[in-house]
């Protein structure tokens, strides 16, 4: 498997992608646009990738400054408002990006070949691609980085402290097993825990080292959700869950293809920066277990965009 | 209090409700009777009925709520029948217009169609959505403020003659069996009293059969159902419409979770204030033998749901997204999340100075302080004092080249390709192993011997332009590189 990694900067994201979760693009936004980018690739160069999952790291990101409407309307301050002397307000919805797309697929050496040769024909046309509803410009050269399955080859090119989506939505499940509640209330608990660990860092190091150095496994479930560190966790829109069957109806594509209603699903996310993600995959026996390619899954009625490995 | 029986709820006392104004009576009615109808949850319910009549009389009572005033007597069948005429428009709407999940919140142009969810809930699913939540399915009803006289109608919890709670709602629709289904249908027969609710059952049908619309409405997200769909052409359309009851639960745990905060900041404002006057009378006693200087027992409680805020819908009238979400005023809860940029400090490589370095071509990254400077000249002649001079020495040059070895150890704080430093030594060191190293090996002796040189002559250079003699003397020039050697070794 190779990475390709696509330097951008985003305007005017969307980022309340429901209205369940705001702040971040969903991540089938973030896989839709790797799905997007290898169809551009086949539409330019004629070459196919398999698409293998999508990876963002973000350098900054600020939500959209602006000024309310009604005070542009507005008939004394409207001159103050026009000139930058009142002050701004924030809008939720949109937000500014720079950011580097991972993008990994599979495909044989001489379409590699070609598709290296073609990288500044592809970069002169990805701004014909929405992210998350939000214009692109490419701010940087594509690279191709070879023989990268675990993405960390890549991911050294990248700056260390960029933000890097790592997916964890698959311990909702975990912990809500362990405390015996549902998945709404166990996020709610881990979201917590995260402010919690981060806001004093020093004295959850300091339970988690105790905890650790004890014989006995400890039975609270509290005390085993102390003993790992969460890090900066963020609820993010993953997906749909259909309601119904997929049926034939008229969309906008014609009746190409069968169409669902679907109701969106919330996952989690961690926002590690590039350099820690790389410190703990050096650590870890398992590789992968961690992996920050979102990859499009498909299980009637779910459809979503998760790391594979922790929920095949 | 709901009383167990029905029969009994309609014997209870008679109470008033009240306008907003808190004076305009508009309605009266037993207690029993009004604490029923205001039962928000099914565990509250237990006014039971045992014969048709009293099922009769029970909804009549529910039907003549809506009516402003209401009857002496409501459970009075004339008046019922009356009430029921004048609102079969909002019992129809009312019911045709219920839903599980709402377009609206989509997008306020779409349609209010009816959507129920048929499909059934899984065991296990992935993150939060409706197999995860342990709740049954909530209906959104209403498309019309009118509608909201006859709400109680449909919703209003009682206990069925078996002991099992239940709503009209899911009896008309079936939930409870056939037998309470047309009990409820003679009931309705007998109010309308020969008008015309044919499309009651026409609803119906649509409710339990048919219950998503046909058209497509909303946002069309192509979905591609394998890593090879590009090339295999295989795609599912996907038309997103939130949950009501991800949206309410959403809402109710945050409320309940901000009740119990405003709880104990009030609490501890109660506290501070007794305590601050306690502290107060204690500072002005002049002999405080034997008098305990007063305790703040409570802490400050912390806000518990930080990540998490209102939305603002793109409803503009918030009766456009019927009744669940009317109840949030178009705001209901969302998780909310911000990329934190890493915490900054000017020691650490978040310093602006040093990517600024790392970006021309034309500095080192090594600093020659004056401070330094004066150090590498005042070398200590007697071996007590060479000792000293030496730990100075080596705490100097750590200094000098921690942003080196930071880099090296940490990472660059911009990408690989646009480091563009002039010193290939200080490039290789900082590289080496790391991406856009083209040797892809690790550090040995000779490197090491290397930046140490380089560090020297370095030193030697800045000294020599800022004036400071004609640099290092041999002997100090030896001291230099010795303790150059045990750092790099020690940190690389």
């Amino acid at each position: 498997m190779h990475t390709l990694i696509v330097p951008l900067k985003v305007y005017n994201a969307n980022v309340l992608t429901t209205p369940h979760a705001s702040g971040l693009p969903g991540s089938t936004g973030i896989t839709g646009f790797g799905h997007a980018l290898i169809r551009l690739i086949h539409q330019l160069t004629g070459v196919m990738l398999e698409d293998k999952g999508t990876g963002m790291a973000v350098n900054t990101y600020s939500l959209q400054e602006g000024r309310p409407r009604h005070v542009l309307a507005g008939h004394k301050k409207n001159a103050d408002a026009a000139n930058g002397k009142m002050s701004s307000v924030v809008d939720e919805r949109l937000a500014t990006f720079d950011l580097n797309v991972l993008v990994r697929f599979d495909c044989d050496l001489e379409k590699l070949t070609v598709l290296r040769q073609q990288l500044t024909v592809i970069a002169s046309q990805v701004n014909r691609l929405n992210f998350s509803g939000g214009a692109i410009e490419v701010s940087g050269s594509l690279i191709v980085v070879e023989d990268d399955h675990t993405g960390l080859a890549a991911l050294k090119l990248l700056p260390y402290d960029a933000r890097l989506l790592v997916d964890k939505t698959f311990v909702i499940q975990q912990v809500s097993e362990l405390f015996e509640e549902d998945a709404l209330d166990a996020t709610l608990r881990l979201l917590k825990k995260s402010e919690e660990q981060n806001k004093d860092y020093r004295a959850f190091a300091e339970k988690s080292a105790a905890l650790l150095a004890r014989e006995d496994i400890p039975e609270c479930p509290d005390e085993i959700l102390d003993m790992t560190y969460w890090g900066t966790l963020s609820a993010i829109h993953v997906g749909y869950r259909a309601i119904e069957s997929p049926r034939s109806r008229e969309t906008r594509q014609g009746d190409r293809y069968q169409h669902v209603y679907a109701e969106p699903v919330i996952g989690l996310c961690r926002l590690q920066s590039v350099g820690s993600y790389l410190a703990t995959q050096s650590n870890l026996h398992n590789q992968r277990s961690d992996a920050y390619f979102w990859q499009h899954l498909v299980q009637h009625p779910y459809y979503v965009s998760l790391e594979t490995m922790n929920h095949e | 209090m709901i009383p167990q029986q029905f029969t009994s709820a309609l014997t209870t006392p008679l109470t008033h409700v009240y306008d907003l104004d808190g004076k305009t009576i508009l309605k009266t009615l037993p207690e029993g009777l009004l604490a029923m109808l205001r039962a928000k949850s099914p565990s509250e319910a237990a006014a039971q009925f045992n014969t048709q009549h009293e099922f009769l009389e029970l909804n009549a009572c529910l039907i003549n709520f809506a009516l402003k005033p209401s009857p002496e007597n409501m459970a009075d069948i004339d008046v019922a029948i009356d009430t029921f005429k004048e609102n079969i428009t909002n019992i129809v709407g009312l019911l045709n217009s219920c839903s599980t999940h709402v377009l609206k919140a989509v997008n306020a142009s779409l349609p209010g169609a009816m959507i129920i969810d048929q499909s059934e809930k899984l065991e296990q699913g992935y993150g939060i959505c409706k197999d995860t939540l342990a709740v049954d399915s909530v209906y959104s009803m209403g498309s019309d403020a009118k509608h909201a006289a006859v709400l109680q109608f449909w919703t209003t919890y009682y206990t069925l003659p078996t002991g099992v709670c239940a709503r009209n709602l899911d009896v008309f629709v079936g939930d409870h069996g056939t037998y309470f289904q047309t009990m409820l249908e003679d009931v309705i027969d007998i109010l309308a009293n020969g008008e015309d609710v044919s499309s009651l059952s026409a609803i119906r049908r649509k409710m339990v059969s048919d219950s998503i619309p046909h058209e497509v409405y909303g946002k069309e997200i192509i979905f591609p159902l394998s890593s090879m769909a590009a090339q295999d052409d295989d795609y599912l359309v996907i038309s997103p419409v939130p949950s009501v009851t991800t949206l309410k639960e959403m809402k109710d745990r945050y409320v309940a979770n901000r009740v119990e905060f405003f709880e104990g900041k009030k609490a501890y404002a109660n506290e501070l204030k007794k305590f601050n006057s306690e502290l107060k009378a204690y500072k002005k006693i002049k002999n405080k033998d034997g008098i305990d200087e007063p305790v703040m027992t409570l802490t400050e409680p912390v806000y518990p749901l930080p990540a998490m805020k209102l939305v603002k819908l793109v409803a503009s009238f918030p009766q456009n997204l019927g009744g669940e979400l009317m109840k949030m005023d178009g705001q209901p809860i969302a998780f909310n999340a911000y990329i934190k940029p890493l915490p900054f400090s000017k020691t650490t490589l978040g310093s602006q100075k040093l990517v600024q370095n790392l970006h021309t071509q034309y500095h080192s990254l090594l600093r020659v302080t004056p401070v330094f400077a004066d150090l590498l000249f005042r070398e200590g002649k007697t071996a007590n004092l060479r000792l000293r001079w030496t730990e100075e020495l080596h705490y100097g040059l750590s200094k000098l080249i921690q942003d080196l070895v930071l880099l090296r150890r940490n990472g660059l704080p911009i990408s690989a390709e646009s480091v563009r430093l002039k010193e290939g030594t200080e490039r290789r060191y900082i590289l080496r192993e790391m991406a856009g190293d083209k040797l892809g090996r690790s550090l040995n002796a000779t490197d090491l011997s290397e930046i140490s040189t380089h560090v020297v002559n370095t030193i030697n250079y800045q000294l020599v332009k800022g004036k400071h003699a004609l640099g290092m003397t041999p002997d100090v020039q030896e001291a230099v590189i010795k303790a150059l050697n045990h750092l790099f070794r020690k940190v690389s």
